[in-house]
């Protein structure tokens, strides 16, 4: 197992991603890359921006653990999440999970679990900017039952 | 001593993103030598949503503490 985990404020290519996840990997089949981006729309405001914080110290620990627990789980090869932070654009790149397994299955629901987890456990926080100010995203519901469905 | 840390919107509140203090044995005692420090960190401190890190690991207000330590206080993350 293979495990990569960067924090960020610089963008970053899914295509140089993708490679280093295939490069030299002839036992898995599979491969599952996502990537988050900056939407203009949430809870109910037209976004034109997005600031994201986050806490140095814990942050790379706190999704090498999310990935730990992913590992024990399902038969994964190769794992690489990159997560930014600082102030990004509409249609920026947030976040990218990828993950390589012999089978799909376990690529597929590795990456989801990683991605789950990620939305509730790691501290990252995020501050929308709209036309008429600025407001701290609330976390949701949905994001909590979905990491507890695992 | 501790080293006590803000996040986000929290830090935004309290108008602090650290400070140092006695050290306490639990974080629920810490967190009550916090409440009293006015109106506004009794209230966000009190809510069931602020969560807490010592040494960046998640834990709770049974958790223990000793000298040295770094204990950090955060709304609910919305990461990813």
């Amino acid at each position: 197992m293979v495990m990569s985990v960067s924090v960020q404020s610089q963008d970053f290519d899914q295509a140089d991603e993708y490679q280093q996840l295939i490069k030299d990997n002839i036992k898995d089949g599979a491969v599952v890359c996502f990537v988050g981006l900056v939407r203009d729309f949430n809870q109910g405001s037209d976004i034109t921006g997005l600031q994201i914080e986050h806490y140095p110290a814990m942050t790379t620990q706190s999704i090498e653990k999310i990935v730990e627990q992913a590992i024990n789980k399902w038969p994964l090869g190769r794992v690489r999440v990159v997560h930014r932070f600082g102030t990004l654009a509409l249609g920026e790149q947030i976040v990218f999970v990828g993950v390589t397994s012999a089978h799909r299955q376990a690529a597929f629901q590795g990456a989801e679990f990683i991605m789950d987890y990620l939305k509730t456990q790691a501290p990252f926080w995020k501050k929308e900017t709209t036309k008429t100010g600025q407001h701290w995203v609330a976390a949701k519901h949905t994001d909590k039952h979905a990491a507890d469905k695992w | 001593m501790l080293k006590v840390l803000f996040f986000a919107q929290l830090r935004e509140v309290l108008n602090t993103d650290s400070l140092e203090l006695a050290s306490q044995a639990t974080v629920a005692e810490l967190r009550a030598v916090l409440m009293t420090k006015g109106e506004i960190w009794k209230e966000y401190l009190a809510s069931d949503s602020c969560l807490v890190a010592v040494n960046q690991t998640m834990a709770s207000d049974k958790s223990a503490l000793k000298d040295g330590d770094e204990v950090a206080f955060f709304p609910p993350v919305t990461g990813g």
